[in-house]
């Protein structure tokens, strides 16, 4: 089953934000829980930023893959490099508190390689509650939906009515 | 007093970087148009295009998005978006054989023109790198 959205790109600071910003096209054309979209934005944001921090950490940037695939009211989202792979990094800026932090958003992680060998993050998120049914290819029923996206400058929602 | 020749911490600019380029390919439907505005967005928004140009561009991948999807050779539309000095390159990948002249014949609106050839500054139609179909390459100035 081909994705429905692969992005791929250097893996690069600045562009964890283009990252995150499509994956609110996710809240903007279904009625996707604004709370839920949360989650899957930060749980990719930390997949991500373990790719820009350790992957290729002595060398240039190379690829980011972002594939995110909708089926029957679960969102699949893959992060993909080329890097080494994963493991502890004790001289680690951060915390340590990413891949933790996935685990805890998503309802399945799986750290692995692909038939390529390259590494992946393999993050599952239920979507079906009464939310998003079918796939991305299917119009959402009753229209655009609502969710608001406060990283969208284009959003006009009322703040005040955002929760 | 003559100026120090101590520089200041913006006096050197660092170098040029490469373009760098965005991949993105999404299934035709409600979420493809959403997608590469997103994506668009924050391209243009890095490479600072002035805000007349901004919405030009938007306006350009909305009628993309919402033509495309007729002349892809599957269930897919892939981009490219390149941002240059000045210019961003938006290239539409996976149409099918004819698809691109297509797809610039369905951007004519009445009273308007054709949108793509207004808002584009140059467009060439290539064949696809892995020989099926071809692309359609839109350059955008962002002067």
């Amino acid at each position: 089953m081909k994705p429905d959205m692969e992005l791929s790109l250097p893996a690069r600071a600045e562009n964890i934000a283009l990252i995150r910003h499509a994956f609110g096209a996710l809240g903007e054309t279904f009625a996707v829980d604004e709370e839920l979209l949360s989650d899957v934005r930060l749980a990719v944001t930390e997949a991500c930023s373990n790719v820009v921090v350790h992957a290729y950490a002595e060398e240039a940037p190379g690829p980011l893959e972002v594939l995110a695939t909708l089926d029957d009211g679960t969102l699949t989202v893959v992060v993909r490099d080329e890097g080494p792979g994963i493991a502890p990094h004790p001289d680690s800026p951060g915390l340590g508190l990413g891949l933790p932090l996935i685990a805890s958003l998503a309802e399945s992680v799986h750290l692995g390689r692909d038939e390529h060998e390259r590494t992946e993050v393999r993050m599952t998120f239920s979507l079906s509650n009464g939310q998003v049914d079918g796939a991305w290819s299917t119009p959402p029923a009753g229209g655009v939906a609502s969710a608001a996206d406060p990283d969208d400058p284009d959003d006009q929602t009322d703040p005040a009515t955002r929760t | 007093m003559s100026g120090s020749t101590t520089p200041g911490p913006y006096a050197s600019s660092p170098p040029p970087e490469p373009p760098e380029s965005v991949a993105l390919r999404v299934s035709t439907g409600p979420l493809a148009g959403p997608v590469l505005n997103r994506v668009a967005s924050m391209i243009l928004a890095r490479a600072q295009c002035p805000l007349d140009r901004f919405d030009d561009a938007l306006i350009l991948c909305d009628a993309i998005s919402a033509h495309a999807p007729a002349h892809v050779r599957d269930s897919h539309v892939a981009y490219t978006l390149t941002a240059e000095e000045r210019t961003i390159e938006l290239r539409v990948a996976e149409l099918r054989a004819g698809g691109a002249a297509g797809l610039m014949d369905d951007a004519l609106l009445p009273d308007v023109g054709n949108v793509i050839e207004r808002y584009s500054d140059s467009r060439r139609v290539e064949p696809a790198s892995d020989g099926g179909g071809e692309e359609l390459v839109l350059r955008l100035g962002c002067a």
